[in-house]
């Protein structure tokens, strides 16, 4: 157990702090009620979580988080789980200065309890040769709408993976958008070479016996693109680029696998889903105590009402009768 | 491959990377195709499988054209033309 991650001496509040602001005065705890300040096992110690949407943080940004860091932390930050920056070792007293100092570099603080935390993404296709999606602008434009909406029964997780490769498992989140891809396929551009197929890791393609040409298997298919990319002859091209939706999951002591509710819903139409999720959840938790929504979705007439008010926002992109969320006990 | 029936393509050089793994299959077609002039042909023998999978979609991704291919078995020969940088 380390209990010496704090350097004693350094930046104490009484040699920083401006008039009037010293340890004989009440400080102002307005920065610990508003969130992601973390108690720790350490007496009137607090880590500070960083709001960092989607894992992305920018360079001047960083440099202040260090200083930061350097001046009122320990001697490290940790990198959490959903891909914020904590600063360990805050005393009480320097919360708020710490809030002021990381807002003047535009630096906000995450939040914590029963909230719509940060949304978590993969780097997405800016990057990345697989990402067929915009994960991060999705992540920045859904934390900038949604984020620190409640209190409701519990917490509210998002995230966005950028392919079916789901580096940002969302199906371990009360939301999860994964980015997908529907390929069609052009028999007049095609030159029957083989390598769609041989390029499919699903088996999705199979090459017709004599004429070598592809035949899809919509079945088996990922919606990965693999063959729209290897195609030579753009035979394969994208008929419909969105996002395979997932609702429900968790992770915790009693995990839940989230459940496919939707196939390539289109960016526009994102932020209404997770309003209509959100209030959906809002409403039919309440009175029933700490619940997660994949929890609450586990009764199958609670699922039944779900799919039915859920339903006329989904659309053209609803999965047809999708099953509930699956628990998945680990414990047991 | 009716491309091919007009106008025979005459690789430079053969490179066969079947024995090769990830990151190498990688390396020796990159140092591969750095030896050619654009325009000029590669014939490439790949695996099916994991080399199959990933090696035609970066030669796309990287400005190359892959013209014809011809399975033998588990190999594939492919032959590709150099993009221009
Ligand atoms: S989910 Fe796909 S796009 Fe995102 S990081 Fe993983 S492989 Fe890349
Ligand atoms: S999208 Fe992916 S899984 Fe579907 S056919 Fe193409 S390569 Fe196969
Ligand atoms: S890779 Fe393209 S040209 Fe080759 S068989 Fe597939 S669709 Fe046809």
């Amino acid at each position: 157990m380390i209990r010496d991650g704090h350097a004693p001496g350094r930046g104490g509040p009484a040699a920083q702090a401006p008039p009037g602001e010293g340890r004989g005065a009440e400080p102002d705890y307005k920065a610990l009620k508003a969130g992601g300040m973390v108690r720790q096992r350490q007496k009137d110690r607090f880590t500070v979580r960083l709001k960092c949407p989607g894992g992305r943080v920018p360079l001047e940004r960083l440099a202040r988080i260090a200083e930061v860091a350097r001046r009122y932390g320990g001697q490290y930050v940790h990198l959490s789980f959903r891909q914020s920056i904590e600063i360990p070792y805050v005393a009480l007293e320097d919360l708020d200065r710490v809030r002021r100092e990381l807002a003047e570099a535009g630096q906000e603080i995450a939040t914590c309890g029963a909230r719509v935390r940060v949304p978590t993404a993969c780097s997405g296709c800016e990057y990345n040769p697989n990402g067929l999606t915009d994960t991060q602008k999705m992540a920045a434009d859904v934390a900038a709408r949604f984020f620190g909406r409640g209190p409701f029964a519990h917490k509210f997780k998002m995230s966005f993976s950028g392919c079916p490769i789901d580096c940002a498992r969302t199906s371990e989140n009360d939301l999860g958008f994964q980015g997908a891809v529907e390929p069609r396929w052009d028999e007049s551009a095609c030159t029957a070479c083989g390598l769609c197929a041989a390029a499919c890791r699903e088996g999705a393609i199979e090459l017709a016996a004599g004429t070598n040409k592809p035949r899809y298997r919509r079945d088996k298919c990922l919606f990965c693109g693999d063959c729209i990319r290897a195609c030579p002859v753009d035979a394969w091209q994208a008929q419909r680029t969105g996002w395979m939706v997932r609702v429900g999951g968790k992770h915790g002591r009693h995990p839940i696998v989230g459940a496919r509710i939707a196939a390539m819903l289109p960016d526009a139409n994102v932020s209404g889903l997770i309003e209509a999720v959100i209030s959906w959840y809002e409403k039919n938790a309440a009175g029933k105590g700490r619940i997660r929504l994949g929890a609450l979705l586990q009764d199958p007439a609670a699922w039944r009402r779900f799919l039915a008010d859920i339903g006329p926002v989904l659309g053209e992109w609803a999965a047809p009768d999708p099953a509930p969320p699956r628990p998945c006990e680990i414990h047991f | 491959m009716a491309a091919q029936a007009a106008r025979p393509v005459v690789p430079v050089r053969t490179v066969d990377v079947t024995g090769s793994r990830c990151p190498m299959t990688f390396v020796r077609v990159k140092v591969a195709l750095d030896g050619l002039a654009p325009g000029e042909v590669l014939e490439l023998v790949l695996l099916e499988g994991e080399q199959m999978q990933d090696v035609p979609k970066n030669l796309k991704d990287e400005g190359h054209r892959v013209l014809a291919v011809v399975r033998k078995g588990p190999k594939y020969h492919l032959l590709v033309r150099k993009g221009e940088p």
